[in-house]
């Protein structure tokens, strides 16, 4: 865990300053790329609500995602814990093998085995292509937040362990009131990593089909038809996911001192 | 007893299979039944399929195509927007009844999926190159670098035919860049849709043409469906033929500004005497 208190005392300083810096030169290219062109920035804006709904797609998936993962990945990496090992290992092996898989092919793999619509006595519920590549997401997703979780209580002293026992604590107990909510401040970074990998991950979404960013962005380029507006466009894909990526980092921040309680 | 058993299972099965077929093909059952029609259509750009931002409607000839006909069948349409990669995936699911997704009859194709025997339109390959290049027909396009789409049907002739070295990418506007970026000597695309692009963006394709004067394998474009939808596309086939005969089809390739290719007008002819 040496890695992610490293991480934490960077933050505030370099980690800052570079991801302000970051930004600031995404403007600039974007600024330039627009300067002899009024037009484009006109083009853009028109197509500004077209790319925002592919955007709230993007975001819906990642938040599905990560939060179906977290719920999963938080019982997992307590079953990692387990001291018994016909349930330490199946789970070991589950995490390791959605943690190895590429996103991607988790994406393809949950579209195409998934059917488009489930039907019940002649009631056909859709089972739509987003939805399909949310699971594909929040497996793997699952997979790293077990490992963070397993990580983050490994990382708490066993000395507190052993006093929770003489303090009459179950295992269970302990776990629950005292080592997870130390934990929570050692996962957050690499939870938040997870989180910002997870969001760029659902641009991949838009390859099985799903109307998302990177998609509304195709579209829109294919509309124009035009090699300088199809730069911008994508030079527009890689600053809104900046901005909403250093919006949750800023939130993680705030959540991080807000657990800073030892 | 197992015998009597198996003799009303086989006769159970057979009743079924006949059941079966008196009706017609899954899918222009479940067209009928749930009143609407599921169209993959690719929006790849004017004038064949695009989003319009102001509104967010699709609109183009794929569109209208699509829009005919549900209205023929009378049912609903729902439109589904499909890549080159994703067309015979959701095809196949049957996420989609059907295909308007500017796919050219091929021999491979056909192999793999059914489709409505009168085509809709002809579409062959144009190749955008900088003005000066020097090229003057296909055969110049030997040993050099050429920018398409993946899973175009210009791929294969431009490699084996004309000795082109290939390069696909993922969709029509990033081939485009790539031509632009001096990445390849020429970007071949539908014939109809670079056409429009270089008349239209002056400012941005001044300095290109399209200096080959023959298409490159015109094809006819047509309905796909999935293998062995026979009543389907016994079905569609009558509303294409309509289209020919009544002229539609030419009005609305004109709507669109679409090029006419010849066989608009042949089976135009060609229907309208029958």
């Amino acid at each position: 865990m040496t890695s992610a208190r490293l991480t934490l005392r960077l933050a505030p300083g370099r980690g800052w300053n570079w991801a302000a810096l970051s930004g600031a030169i995404a403007l600039a290219v974007i600024a330039v790329a627009l300067l002899p062109a009024p037009p484009l920035l006109s083009t853009l804006l028109r197509w500004l609500p077209h790319l925002a709904q592919g955007f709230a797609m993007n975001v819906l998936i990642s938040v599905l995602a990560v939060g179906l993962g977290t719920l999963g990945g938080i019982v997992l990496g307590g079953l990692e814990l387990s001291p018994f090992a016909a349930i330490r290992r199946p789970t070991h092996w589950f995490v390791q093998t959605f943690r190895n898989a590429p996103l991607l092919v988790m994406v393809y793999f949950s579209s195409y085995i998934f059917p488009f619509e489930i039907s019940i006595q002649h009631h056909y519920v859709a089972f739509p292509d987003w939805l399909k590549a949310t699971l594909g997401l929040a497996l793997p997703a699952s997979a790293y937040v077990a490992e963070i979780v397993r990580g983050a209580v490994r990382s708490i002293s066993t000395a507190q362990w052993q006093s929770a026992k003489a303090l009459g604590f179950r295992r269970i107990q302990t776990l629950r009131w005292v080592i997870l909510p130390q934990c929570v401040k050692r996962a957050l970074p690499p939870w938040m990593n997870l989180y910002a990998t997870i969001t760029m991950g659902t641009t991949l979404a838009s390859l099985v089909g799903v109307a998302d960013l990177l998609n509304a962005a195709n579209n829109a380029s294919a509309a124009v038809h035009s090699t300088n507006f199809t730069i911008v466009v994508y030079l527009s894909i890689l600053v809104w996911f900046f901005l909403y990526c250093y919006a949750i980092s800023a939130v993680t921040k705030a959540l991080e001192r807000k657990y800073a309680f030892h | 007893m197992i015998r009597r058993a198996m003799f009303w299972l086989v006769l159970l099965g057979l009743g079924c299979f006949a059941q079966t077929a008196a009706r017609a093909d899954a899918t222009l059952d479940k067209i009928k039944e749930r009143g609407v029609l599921v169209v993959g259509v690719m929006l790849s750009g004017p004038p064949f399929g695009y989003i319009d931002p102001t509104t967010q409607e699709q609109r183009g000839v794929n569109i209208d195509l699509a829009k005919s006909l549900a209205d023929h069948l009378g049912v609903r349409l729902e439109t589904v927007p499909v890549t080159p990669p994703t067309r015979v995936a959701f095809l196949q699911q049957g996420k989609v009844s059907l295909l308007l997704a500017n796919m050219q009859w091929t021999q491979d194709r056909s192999e793999i999926l059914t489709f409505v025997p009168t085509p809709y339109d002809e579409v062959g390959g144009a190749a955008v190159v900088r003005k000066g290049s020097g090229i003057k027909e296909w055969a110049n396009l030997k040993g050099k670098p050429v920018c398409v789409s993946q899973g175009s049907n210009f791929t294969k002739p431009l490699a084996e035919d004309y000795g082109a070295q290939v390069k696909g990418f993922p969709s029509q506007p990033e081939s485009l860049l790539a031509l632009k970026g001096g990445n390849c000597v020429a970007a071949v695309h539908d014939g109809a849709a670079v056409k429009l692009m270089v008349e239209d963006k002056k400012s941005e394709w001044g300095e290109y043409e399209i200096p080959i004067p023959n298409d490159l394998i015109p094809s006819p474009s047509v309905i796909w469906l999935r293998k062995g939808e026979t009543d389907t596309q016994a079905a569609l086939d009558a509303i294409v033929k309509e289209w020919h005969r009544t002229g539609w089809l030419i009005e609305t390739a004109k709507k669109n500004r679409l090029p006419l290719s010849p066989l608009l007008n042949r089976l135009h002819e060609q229907f309208k005497a029958s």
